[in-house]
């Protein structure tokens, strides 16, 4: 059977080769870049004016146009730059590298040549959500932390769980059905401090693009979204900086050519230091009280060549939390990436990648009567061969493949003190993953552009390792027997083709349609019961008694621009179902369960909504517009008893404003204002009493999600006010002022029920919020 | 294991979040049921408590039972009628817990019959008890004087216990929380310390409680302390009904357990 999937993929691959008559025609190609910094544009258009050619920068910012020879003027648009316009003649293969210079805000008002960039109509991206991380340090912060996830939260076909959360569901799909890459790596929690922040420090980002559907094939592993996160690769012109100062973190980024033009690095650093003030305080127990984060991104490229370049990135970042010796947890990620770009001609471009992704928790408890050690972790190690082949004008195919090799630590319990307690250590499981692909971009027509793909995924649950037998339903009590594998012996594969495929119809030059289908297929699943993951909850290979989950999704979009794109706006429709969703059984254990297929059961879920989307990019007025309806079910055997239930995150209606505003060049006036109608929670029906006086009062719950939270809404506004810049020196500053949850709202964090304080046996629904509204400032600086 | 991640979840979320407010949500009111509360130690006859459930915003006691048919019969074929004592509690005379037996508990009320049945885990007796005074463990513990005993737990089988512990006659329950202790994380046949969960200064008298209870009654409790302390499941579990062992839709437990007791005056 896999040997019959691994022909066809090479028959494909065959065909794409050759299927296509070659006539005379060369082909140029180069790199897209800032003129100021050297950063390599991601998705600038490069055309050439007046002809069909034309293509988009890839992710290293490479682009390849394959024409008949003539003369032609080269175009390159890319948002916030000027035009790029530059007249060639081709008659054999040339490389012409581009550098693009950012527009700069005139005093009176902005003078923008050439034509909007209208990609949006353009391209066949549907379901594709751009961040412009430039935008985002504008706009308000909780805290003052800007952070691209919250921003991503106020994106069309997005929910958000409960205040201050960073949790994404997308679609209708949980948290841990994103992929989320920071520069081609895994990040497997995404976030600090329970979900209050997310690790991204937008101060080292360069770009992030979130895809709820149109997930391209070269992506797999999770069932709703990719979100592709990448950093800057640092100035290649110049030493600069920039940092800030905020209310509870501070920031620093170096950056600067280490070869000019030709390699360069960026450093860039995060701590909060909320923690430093306990210092002061007069109890020796709140002084030593650690809590802290800290984020640390760094990055080195080389360009070796004009066909090789290597980048190297790291990312480190944890939580620490401490009371005195007592108790002490520390949690957090670290990724790697090393990259080889090779441009083997102007049409074939290649990526090698070596991936290490890692997240681990450790918990000590440290008493004089006894004390432990606790701690599970995740580690992955990744290689991976991409192609973009430019074929000619009209396809360009992108093939690769990659392996992947995965240990998951669930959980080893080790006592620090003889207390008689004994060491518990899960045996770890472990896991190979291949994955090979073959897609092409195709212009069928001026109007017709189609990007389809093909995907064959394999996951191997491999030993060493114990699986359980079970006789009936997969309880504790039914283990009959238990199957022992050897170190690298295949206990469990999986597999299975993933077509993905979308199309554009052009209506006209300010109208186009288009519609997507993908299906996924994920193999490791986080082990959380709780609507907000905790850094404890491990992640799990598929099993025997854990298939992978899939999904379906059928999109349509109707794209329209206005005013000379100005205005950009779609509307969007879509349904996934998903199958083999796992969800846990009423008071499920998962710590240091050595069989934790008896906690979980799965089932199908399904999500339908409605997105809208209006967004204006450029002028002194900038911002958006989302609404969207959906829906998002589940049923699952043996879970409320097989009866259809809300997720936790289904919001019915959600709506977001966001408005920036330049005053002039240096006072800008941001605000947003969101709406999401209440998500389901499940409270009380009735109450008991047990216990030796009746003093513990249990209460009874109907079907879970049974009932829904009041609405959540919020207004958060900004000012960033930049400071004078004196002449002769190069520091640029401004100080940012921001509110969160202007006007006080006390949207829920959660909703609880507890007895009540001063009344025995009765019993109070409490609602727990954030105090508002926050104010926060941030004094940021360039140099 | 449970009560150390609960503090950690506590402790963050109070660090996180500090302010709550009483709301008044509509709540809907379910259908009435019957609260099976059933208890035989070793040595002694068996308590039956029953009640009813209530509305969730009632301010007064739950209904109790006090008409109902209370029957305990053990594998022996003993038969124990329970006699009502007020206020919905029923005691046995002829029948006293023994080590290893199975007591089998009916409850007829308005007609419907509640079943269950209980085998009763044996206990070991204490090895020693004894106490010393401690500083403050940071925000884990105060100064005072800090009561321990020892006692070896049998091999072989899984064993599963239950703590009450007494102040000078108060039973200790804050937060909603049962002393519970399995022996999965425990080595067998060795002296093991067990804390009294508080903390008792010059003059108190300490007095302990402690049960077996069957993986049963253990996961019965356990599933109450999740239902006592719910978040909402926002970092907690989904909140959840707590699963007993009475057939036809009571709630409660019939926990047939073994005790010993032990107590001392901190001098």
């Amino acid at each position: 059977m896999k040997k019959n999937y691994l022909l066809f993929l090479g028959l494909l691959l065959l065909i794409a080769q050759s299927a296509f008559p070659q006539e005379q025609k060369y082909t140029i190609s180069g790199r897209v870049k800032d003129a100021s910094n050297g950063e390599d544009l991601i998705g600038a258009i490069v055309n050439l004016s007046g002809t069909p050619y034309g293509a988009s920068s890839n992710e290293y910012g490479f682009y390849s146009i394959t024409v008949p020879p003539g003369k032609y003027i080269l175009e390159a648009n890319y948002l916030g730059y000027q035009k790029f316009e530059k007249e060639i003649t081709v008659t054999a293969n040339v490389t012409i590298n581009i550098e693009m210079s950012e527009q700069v805000l005139e005093a009176q008002e902005v003078v923008i040549t050439g034509e909007r960039p209208d990609k949006n109509i353009q391209n066949t991206k549907i379901g594709v959500q751009e961040v412009d991380v430039k935008q985002i340090k504008k706009l308000p912060a909780l805290f003052g932390e800007v952070d691209v996830i919250k921003n991503i939260q106020m994106l069309p076909g997005v929910q958000v769980a409960g205040e201050g959360n960073t949790g994404l569901f997308v679609r209708g799909g949980s948290t841990d059905q994103n992929l989320i890459l920071l520069d081609e790596a895994p990040v497997y929690n995404a976030s600090h401090l329970l979900g209050i922040f997310s690790v991204f420090n937008s101060e080292a980002l360069k770009s992030a693009e979130l895809y709820k559907g149109g997930i391209p094939a070269q992506h797999g592993g999770r069932l709703s979204s990719l979100l592709d996160i990448r950093t800057r690769d640092g100035n290649s012109k110049k030493f600069s900086g920039s940092g800030g100062i905020g209310t509870i973190s501070s920031r620093l980024t170096l950056e600067g050519p280490i070869v000019k033009d030709k390699s360069s690095f960026i450093i860039s650093g995060r701590r909060t230091y909320g923690d430093l003030f306990l210092k002061l305080s007069s109890d020796k127990d709140v002084r030593q009280t650690r809590l802290f984060f800290y984020d640390l991104n760094a990055k080195v490229n080389y360009t070796i060549n004009d066909k090789n370049r290597i980048y190297l990135a790291g990312y480190f970042g944890r939580d620490v939390f401490g009371l005195g010796k007592f108790f002490n947890l520390n949690y957090g990620n670290a990724t790697g990436t090393l990259r080889w770009n090779h441009v083997y001609n102007s049409k074939l471009f290649s990526n090698t990648t070596l991936i290490y992704s890692t997240f681990d928790y450790a918990q000590e408890l440290e008493f004089s009567s006894f004390g432990f050690e606790y701690g599970t972790g995740l580690k992955e190690a990744t290689i991976k061969q991409d192609y973009n082949y430019f074929l000619n004008s009209k396809n360009e195919i992108g093939f690769g493949i990659s392996g992947t090799h995965r240990t998951y630590a669930p959980g080893i319990f080790s006592p620090t003190s003889a207390t008689g307690l004994v060491e518990v250590a899960l045996d770890k499981f472990r896991s190979l993953d291949f994955a090979a692909y073959i897609s092409n971009k195709q212009k069928i027509s001026n109007r017709f552009s189609v990007e389809y793909g093909l995907r064959y995924s394999l996951f191997s649950n491999v030993g060493k390792g114990d699986v359980f037998v079970y006789n009936g339903e997969r309880l504790e009590e039914n283990i009959i027997d238990t199957i022992s594998y050897g170190s690298l012996e295949n206990i469990k594969t999986y597999g299975g083709f993933e077509p993905r495929a979308s199309a554009r119809y052009l209506l006209n030059e300010r109208s186009s349609i288009k519609a997507s289908y993908n299906h996924m297929i994920q193999y490791i699943h986080l082990m959380a019961n709780s609507t907000s993951p905790l850094p404890f909850n491990v992640w799990l290979p598929s099993t025997p008694h854990l298939q992978p989950q899939t999904s379906d999704q059928v999109s349509i979009g109707y794209f329209r621009n206005f005013l000379e794109n100005k205005i950009e706006t779609s509307v969007e429709t879509y349904y996934k179902n998903m199958n083999n969703i796992p969800d846990f059984i009423d008071n499920a254990e998962l710590l240091l369960n050595e069989h934790f297929e008896t906690e979980v059961r799965t089932g199908r879920g399904w999500s339908y909504g409605l997105e809208l989307f209006v967004k204006k990019n450029t002028g002194k007025t900038t911002g958006w517009i989302s609404y969207t309806w959906s829906k998002t079910e589940r049923k699952i055997p043996e879970i409320n008893d097989g009866k259809v239930y809300y997720a936790g995150y289904d919001r019915r209606h959600n709506f977001n404003l966001v408005v920036s505003h330049d005053f002039n060049e240096k006072v800008n006036l941001s605000g947003n204002w969101v709406y999401g109608s209440g998500r389901p929670i499940t409270l009380p029906i009735g109450k008991y009493e047990f216990g030796d006086y009746g003093n513990y009062v249990p209460v009874i719950y109907p079907e879970r999600n049974y009932y829904r939270m009041q609405a959540y809404h919020r207004m958060d506004i900004a000012v960033t006010i930049k400071n004078k810049k004196k002449e002769n020196r190069n520091w640029d500053s401004n100080w940012n002022f921001s509110i969160y949850n202007l006007y006080a709202r006390k949207n829920p964090f959660t909703i609880l029920t507890r007895d009540s304080q001063g009344l025995p046996k009765k019993k109070e629904v409490v609602k727990i919020y954030f105090p508002a509204p926050i104010p926060s400032i941030t004094y940021n600086f360039n140099f | 294991m449970k009560k150390l991640f609960n503090i950690f979840i506590a402790i963050a979320t109070i660090s996180i979040t500090s302010c709550d407010e009483v709301i008044d949500f509509d709540l809907h009111e379910g259908q009435q049921r019957v609260m099976v509360e059933g208890l035989i130690v070793n040595d002694q006859p068996a308590v039956v408590k029953l009640s009813r459930t209530t509305s969730f915003y009632s301010s007064s006691p739950t209904p109790k039972i006090t008409d109902a048919t209370v029957i305990i019969t053990d594998n022996t074929g003993a038969v124990d009628t329970l006699t009502h004592e007020g206020d919905g509690v029923y005691k046995g005379d002829n029948i006293v817990g023994v080590f290893d037996r199975t007591y089998v508990l009916k409850v007829i009320d308005r007609g419907v019959e509640y079943t269950s049945q209980s085998k009763l885990p044996r206990i070991n007796e204490i090895d020693s008890i004894v106490y010393e005074y401690r500083d403050r463990q940071g925000f884990f513990s105060d100064s005072g004087y800090y009561v321990t005993f020892y006692a070896k737990d049998p091999p072989g089988e899984k064993n599963y216990y239950l703590g009450k512990y007494y102040k000078n006659n108060g039973l200790i329950t804050q937060n909603n929380f049962f002393y519970l202790y399995s022996d999965e994380l425990i080595e067998e046949n060795t002296s093991i310390p067990v804390e009294f969960e508080t903390v008792y200064y010059k003059g108190d008298v300490a007095k302990m409680e402690f049960f077996s209870l069957t993986k049963e009654a253990y996961d019965f409790y356990l599933k109450m302390i999740s239902n006592l302390n719910n978040d909402g499941g926002f970092y907690s579990t989904p909140p959840a009904n707590v699963k007993g062992n009475i057939s036809n839709g009571a709630l409660g437990l019939f926990q047939a357990s073994g005790m010993v007791t032990a107590s001392l005056t901190i001098q």
